[in-house]
């Protein structure tokens, strides 16, 4: 067998042999291609005689027209195959189950916003909002912080221009001072709402949320402001009675003002809310200083009241067991799901906060 | 604010203990951050005896030492001092002691295969100076006291660490806390003692506070001490010093930084011999500089308030001294300074500058204007005392008055704004311990207002003084009334509530995140918004305020699924911002 037969055997079994779509074009280019088999024979014509020309001139074309007519069939047979395949794969079967619904989570924030909104709701406060970028007079001058005292430094601010007016609210206290310049007192409202200060470690987040509360009328007094935390803080544990201290402290846009701490202590490695010796502080508070009350257009010779700050994110780690303030951000599925609420599950009165 | 109970005992004749006082000072608004066992600390840092400096048998820097630290047989130190020799009295820190250089905590171990019991110490090891090149080399008189420890061992003593709110400067002095405690029937606050000081010779520096606009210097009060030996300080004074967390430098610092704490009254001592004829008080001129103590240098803006001789910059008054005056231990003669500095002015410049110190942190918040004098007799008495030395008459420039602020107080705004009953009587003898002069004229009180209280302004200031002395647990609680007059959401804010509820009844968990991003996100998502930079964002990926809900949810979409959770739904519901005064509620949702 000449050289030219043994390479003929050999792309016919080549052909034969394979199932692949690739393979086959590869022998393809192999063959038929610019400088492939075929080719490559045909330029060996010109050193040939005229006789040995034409003999093996027809012999290349046989073989030419008989590789030719498996490679289409071989072709043809495999793409074939794998079409079924692929039909056969892609086969839908409507006995299989559906997808299983899961239902979505609320975020342990919005849910305990709610709680509190309810709460308060049944002692006649309603719920007022303010934007999340403020300026400088409604987030510190006009609640008593003065240019250059060191009362400011306790907020880190995030500034959003260079001369230092338009910011990102540091406290929710502003919409006390847009509430009480757009209506009329007696005022009787709680705003939770974003807040943000540029610190962020173990304990602090460049954004948190907090719970404002304002109550202005003609005879409001420390006691109503005692009797109405009070109240908060048992519904909120909802237990029947909390260790609770009014300790001094200061706040420019109060006076006088307090922190108020509950007390807590640690048994198995949890946190007991409301009794032992320990102290947690959660909120401030106290009576809305008059030159706030003067700078939001309301008469401090007539009325007077209490106002105060909760850390919504701290009453949700300590009624929810949440350690890390920085998972409440971190949108991590399995938080989500594990701390998440289900939203039928809505905080009311009548069947109580939580389940 | 740092102190102890037997700092309190020089202010406060009292019989109440130490945690009673504790409970006391949170209840009268004196926050108690920590208490600290000195001893916990320093007690453990006993004097020891070399009684062998062998070589290292694996290190030929190192000696292993046979100490004697008082017990019966002696211990095996690994030492790498230079000086460490036979007979070397020195310092042994046991393991399980913690070195205040670095806070490090000791424990037993194997250098170059011999083991080490412990370690001997340097000056700056124990922060008791730089000296750092060898260990502490104690003379004979501690041969006695092997075994003892080096900073006494009063047992249990403690230092009571308090959180003074930037309204009370007064309580950032011993004297301030001792005043409120006596006011709170914890005792009696006692006279200050007043030796008369013989102040024998003159003062003969040129002091002058340049008529400048916005001058903060409005009192400069000076003395000169002639013929001082400043040397180490006495126990007693080293031990408050310790106390305070500071570092003993010499009697003649020592004591400034006592009074400072003492009284809230900043001093400063300079080198009377390196100033150059005469002292203006003055504003700066923009690109002056100077070398402050903390060894660096500063260029000054225009107008910040320096001290200064014929030769420049002496320092900046109320923050810090320069370098170019400042007391050695050899300094003979002294000019002392007390002075009073206007707040504000010091807070700007001390910002601008990034510096603080403990008189700028007093400064900033108000230090009395009328102790300037009984701090430099308290100060003098004490270098006196310590040092020696003959004093000048007092130097006071003043180019200000300050007038104690009046009050017409009606003792009915108490019960009307706490809704307590306290009896006029109670209240006028709690404000006179507080320090307010009284006078009753007709109905109302007439009081002045001490200066040593510049958070005092009107009534209400004066409500809060009495109920926090009476304490917040006397007021008594009033059940709110449940009663509702206006609903309590109003439309918008219901269909809040709805949309968020039933997007997550759908499937979708609520997230929330910032609302910053990172502006190379937000640039995808803002279309025709302008980006809303912060000036000073926590981190330069979160530099922007969000124009999208978008780019935040993509971000965390995309660490779930590097989490491995393929089929996720989340959704966040929540302000976004169109311009720096325009935001809007938006809802957004992904499903993967």
């Amino acid at each position: 067998m000449s050289d030219f037969e043994k390479k003929i055997l050999e792309f016919k079994n080549r052909l034969n042999s394979t199932q692949d779509s690739k393979e086959i074009e590869s022998i393809r280019t192999d063959i038929f291609s610019k400088n492939g088999f075929i080719n490559s024979q045909f330029k060996k014509l010109g050193s040939l005689s005229e006789d040995e020309k034409r003999t093996f001139a027809s012999s290349i074309n046989n073989a030419k027209q008989e590789l030719l007519d498996i490679f289409r069939s071989k072709s043809t047979e495999v793409s074939d195959k794998d079409l079924n395949e692929k039909i056969k794969k892609e086969k839908i079967d409507v006995t299989l189950p559906e997808k299983e619904f899961k239902i979505g989570k609320i975020h342990p924030v919005s849910q305990v916003i709610d709680e509190i909104s309810c709460i308060f709701s049944e002692i006649g406060f309603s719920v007022e909002e303010g934007p999340d970028v403020e300026n400088d007079y409604n987030n510190f001058t006009a609640l008593n912080t003065p240019e250059d005292h060191p009362a400011k430094d306790m907020h880190d601010t995030f500034y959003l221009d260079e001369d230092m007016k338009t910011l990102l609210r540091t406290h929710t206290s502003p919409v006390q001072v847009r509430t009480m310049l757009k209506g009329k007192p007696p005022f009787k409202i709680i705003a939770p709402g974003r807040t943000y200060r540029s610190d962020s470690d173990q304990t602090h987040t460049p954004m948190f949320h907090q719970l404002e509360g304002l109550h202005i009328d003609k005879s409001i007094n420390m006691g109503h402001l005692k009797g109405c935390l009070n109240y908060f803080i048992k519904e909120f544990f909802e237990v029947d009675k909390i260790k609770m201290r009014f300790r001094p402290s200061h706040f420019p846009f109060t006076e006088p003002s307090a922190e108020v701490d509950i007390g807590y202590r640690i048994e198995n490695n949890k946190i007991i809310i409301g009794e032992g010796d320990k102290w947690l502080e959660v909120l401030g508070c106290g009576m809305v200083h008059p030159n706030v009350l003067k700078n939001c257009k309301v008469d401090p010779k007539i009325y007077q009241g209490f106002a105060f700050g909760i850390g919504i994110d701290r009453l949700a780690m300590l009624k929810y067991g949440i350690n890390d303030l920085r998972s409440f951000f971190e949108c991590d599925y399995r938080w989500l799901n594990y701390y998440g609420f289900d939203p039928l599950d809505v905080p009311t009165n009548y069947r109580g906060l939580s389940k | 604010m740092k102190f102890t109970k037997d700092w309190l005992d020089v202010h406060l004749k009292t019989i109440k203990s130490e945690s009673q006082i504790i409970q006391k000072l949170n209840s009268i608004g004196l926050e108690v951050e920590k208490v600290e066992s000195i001893k916990s600390e320093l007690s453990d840092f006993v004097i020891a005896k070399i009684i062998k400096a062998n070589k290292h048998p694996n290190a030929d820097r190192l000696k292993l030492c046979d100490v004697d630290i008082g017990k019966n047989e002696t211990l095996k130190v690994v030492c790498g001092a230079p000086n460490a020799r036979d007979g070397l009295l020195t310092i042994y820190a046991p393991p399980g002691s913690v070195i205040p250089k670095n806070g490090m905590k000791l424990e037993i171990s194997k250098i170059r295969g011999e083991t080490s019991y412990g370690m001997l110490c340097s000056e700056s090891e124990l922060k008791l100076s730089n000296e750092s090149e060898g260990i502490i080399d104690l003379n004979d008189k501690y041969k006695t006291k092997i075994g003892k420890s080096f900073f006494g061992e009063k047992k249990g003593k403690n230092v009571i660490e308090l959180s003074i709110t930037p309204n009370r400067p007064d309580c950032l002095g011993v004297r301030g806390i001792a005043r409120d405690l006596a006011a709170s029937n914890f005792g009696k606050l006692k006279e200050l003692k007043k030796n008369k000081i013989k102040k024998i010779i003159k003062h003969n520096l040129k002091i002058k506070i340049e008529k400048n606009k916005k001058q903060a210097c409005s009192i400069f009060g000076s003395c000169i001490i002639k013929n001082i030996k400043n040397t180490e300080s006495p126990g007693w004074l080293k031990n408050r010093i310790l106390a305070l967390g500071l570092r003993p430098i010499s009697a003649v610092v020592d004591i400034t930084n006592y009074v400072m704490f003492d009284l809230n009254r900043p001093l400063h001592a300079y080198d009377l011999n390196k100033i150059k004829n005469k002292i203006t008080i003055r504003n700066s001129k923009k690109g002056e500089s100077f070398k402050a103590l903390d060894n660096k240098n500063y260029t000054l803006d225009k107008d910040m308030c320096v001290i200064s001789d014929d030769e420049g910059v002496l320092g900046l008054g109320g923050i810090i001294g320069g370098e170019r005056s400042g007391t050695e231990i050899n300094t003979k003669n002294l000019l002392l300074e007390s002075a009073y500095f206007d707040p504000a002015i010091i807070r700007k410049t001390a910002k601008k500058l990034d510096l603080n110190s403990d008189a700028k942190f007093r400064f900033e918040r108000g230090v009395d204007p009328q102790s300037v004098t009984a701090g430099l007799e308290s100060a003098v008495e004490l270098i006196l005392e310590i040092c020696g030395g003959e004093v000048s008459k007092f130097d006071i420039q003043q180019t200000r008055k300050f007038k104690d602020l009046e009050i017409k107080f009606d003792t009915k705004m108490v019960s009307k704004i706490t809704g307590s009953n306290i009896n006029s009587n109670e209240i006028k003898k709690i404000l006179s311990n507080l320090g307010f002069t009284i006078k009753t004229k007709g109905k109302f009180l007439n009081i002045k207002v001490p200066s040593w209280r510049p958070d005092i302004f009107g009534e209400v200031d004066l409500v809060e003084e009495v109920i926090r002395i009476v304490g917040f647990e006397k007021i008594k609680s009033i059940e709110p009334e449940k009663k509702r007059t206006k609903p309590t959401l109003n439309f918008f804010q219901k269909h809040f509530h709805l949309a968020q509820r039933s997007v997550a009844s759908k499937g979708y968990l609520e997230t929330i995140t910032w609302s910053f991003t990172d502006e190379k996100i937000n640039s995808k998502f803002k279309e025709n918004l302008e980006s809303i930079k912060i000036i000073n964002p926590i981190s330069s990926d979160l530099n922007v305020l969000r124009n999208s809900l978008y780019p935040n949810l993509i971000f965390y979409l995309e660490k779930n699924l590097n989490r491995g959770f393929g089929d996720q739904a989340i959704f966040e519901i929540g302000p976004t911002f169109t311009g720096k005064k325009t935001w809007s509620t938006k809802n957004c949702c992904l499903r993967n």
